[in-house]
């Protein structure tokens, strides 16, 4: 069955809820890049070698007990709708190339995912609700020695695993958080919070988004050094850089419900019944409206909600998700209305 | 007109700011405000095609492996293959320290590598070998590397003192 027939009820597995710091560390994701010896990177190959090349990995991968049940998705196959609704999940990168070629592989819990023929020949991905590093390293590296049974990575002694992009090369290894940060946005302090952090080689780009435009309070925090350091130097660095960006989230929400604690409050009720009450909500006030509800709920000026909900409403919410539940294209007009409903009936009392 | 910022040279450079007025810089002053702008930058390729950009390349200087050259290389910030590391080591080493402050390779090796490659690889590498013997009139050595390949192709079951 293809994926997208049920792509709509499926979370990802980041968006679960729960795990350490859930209420401001979404999720954690570990990626693992690697290559086949021998063969020419496929932002170098044709068409028709990357085709022969994904062919060949698509059985490898699917071979892995962890995919059995799984799917491949072939994305130059794939619909608009269906591409934007991976995007949506974060399956798949803003920037991922869908010609010829390239293959997205999913887990049947979608903790792991296996991204084909991108920059690199394999992008292989664990994933785990909240903060956790060592799950996400140990279940790639698992994953990773599994196929290098079978396949010879490209590799030198000197420079580690070889990749495209020479700021990859090495461990090949990219620790993501996925963090709700509306504490920090709205003190204004983020801007200092993220200088400090790419002073330390840390990236930080809108989960939705990116620069001026991040929306929802919603960012990606992911290491940039991936040479010189061992896989479990860099994943413990990486948990103490995020638990640090915590301390800071939740100092900056306690320094605002000391000064506002009446205009939170109201933010937070007024934002719910929008999402329970209004006929038509654009996908930026759905953004909004979502991180304060959520905010409101994390402080207990809300009553609680599970956040599995707030995920699957902030997911299910944009163009792709709405497309594929209506079946049809839907213009500006028609999104709002269908995003409204949807929200309606997922908050309704 | 004299550089905004250091005063003495002339400025060449009309820079816009996001907000205000656009500044004139020199040169100097130019390359670096757009250094400290990409170390402060979050978005992580930006540091890494300003390095790219700012490496002095023979636009010509190929790779042999696979043909890419140092001029896709600063245009993509990507490699062709493998072996252009090798290639274009010189440009790559002073990228690497600067990108990672870090050299050389510390971490995981493959489980498989050197003596012990992987399944495909090893199989290939049989062939190659026995396609060798076979020519050489070597037949105990080809009767052997059959062997082995039918083995690594369709490996026995383990049996019960297996570790």
């Amino acid at each position: 069955m293809s994926f997208f027939v049920t792509a709509g009820q499926r979370l990802p597995a980041w968006a679960r809820g729960g795990g350490e710091h859930g209420d401001i560390v979404l999720g954690t994701r570990a990626c693992l890049r690697r290559n086949v010896t021998e063969e020419p990177f496929p932002g170098n190959a044709s068409p028709r070698d990357r085709r022969r090349l994904a062919a060949d990995l698509v059985l490898l991968v699917g071979a892995r007990p962890a995919f059995a049940e799984g799917w491949s998705v072939t994305l130059s196959a794939a619909t608009e709708a269906e591409l934007r609704c991976l995007r949506e999940k974060h399956l798949l990168g803003p920037r991922a190339a869908v010609d010829e070629g390239r293959v997205l592989m999913l887990a049947p819990d979608l903790e792991l995912t296996v991204q084909i023929q991108q920059e690199d020949h394999l992008h292989l991905h664990a994933w785990r609700p909240g903060l956790d590093p060592a799950a996400t390293l140990a279940a790639v590296l698992d994953l990773d020695e599994q196929l290098e049974q079978d396949i010879t990575p490209a590799y030198s002694e000197n420079l580690g695993y070889l990749t495209a992009r020479p700021g990859h090369v090495g461990t090949g290894l990219t620790m993501s958080a996925l963090m709700h940060l509306p504490g920090l946005v709205y003190s204004g302090e983020i801007d200092k919070v993220l200088n400090a952090l790419g002073q330390l080689q840390y990236a930080v780009t809108g989960l939705y988004g990116t620069g001026s435009t991040v929306r929802g309070a919603l960012f990606v925090v992911s290491n940039l050094v991936t040479l010189g350091r061992e896989e479990e130097e860099i994943a413990a660095d990486f948990r103490t850089n995020i638990e640090k960006l915590v301390t800071y989230e939740m100092m900056a929400r306690e320094q605002l419900e000391q000064r506002d604690a009446a205009n939170l409050a109201d933010l937070a009720w007024r934002s719910l019944a929008v999402l329970r009450h209004a006929r038509l909500v654009s996908s930026q006030e759905a953004w909004d409206r979502l991180s304060n509800v959520r905010l409101g709920v994390d402080r207990g000026t809300l009553p609680p909600l599970a956040p599995a909900l707030l995920n699957r409403a902030m997911i299910g919410c944009r163009t792709g998700h709405l497309e594929l539940g209506a079946g049809a294209p839907l213009d500006a007009d028609r999104r709002a209305a269908a995003r409204a409903s949807f929200l309606r009936e997922l908050f309704a009392e | 007109m004299k550089c905004q910022a250091c005063r003495i040279r002339p400025a060449t450079i009309h820079k816009p700011v996001a907000a205000g007025e656009p500044r004139w810089l020199c040169e100097r002053c130019a390359a670096a405000e757009a250094r400290r702008e990409a170390e402060n930058a979050t978005d992580p390729t930006a540091m890494e095609a300003f390095l790219v950009d700012d490496l002095v390349i023979g636009a010509d200087a190929a790779c042999p492996g696979c043909g890419w050259t140092a001029a896709r290389f600063r245009d993509t910030q990507r490699l062709g293959c493998p072996a252009c590391y090798g290639a274009f080591r010189s440009l790559l080493m002073p990228l690497l320290g600067r990108l990672h402050r870090h050299v050389s390779h510390l971490g995981r090796a493959p489980r498989l590598a050197g003596s012990e490659p992987g399944r495909l690889a090893s199989i290939t590498r049989n062939r190659a070998a026995l396609e060798k013997a076979i020519a050489a009139e070597d037949f105990e050595a080809a009767a052997a590397l059959r062997d082995r390949i039918r083995n690594l192709e369709d490996p026995p079951p383990a049996g019960p003192d297996a570790p």
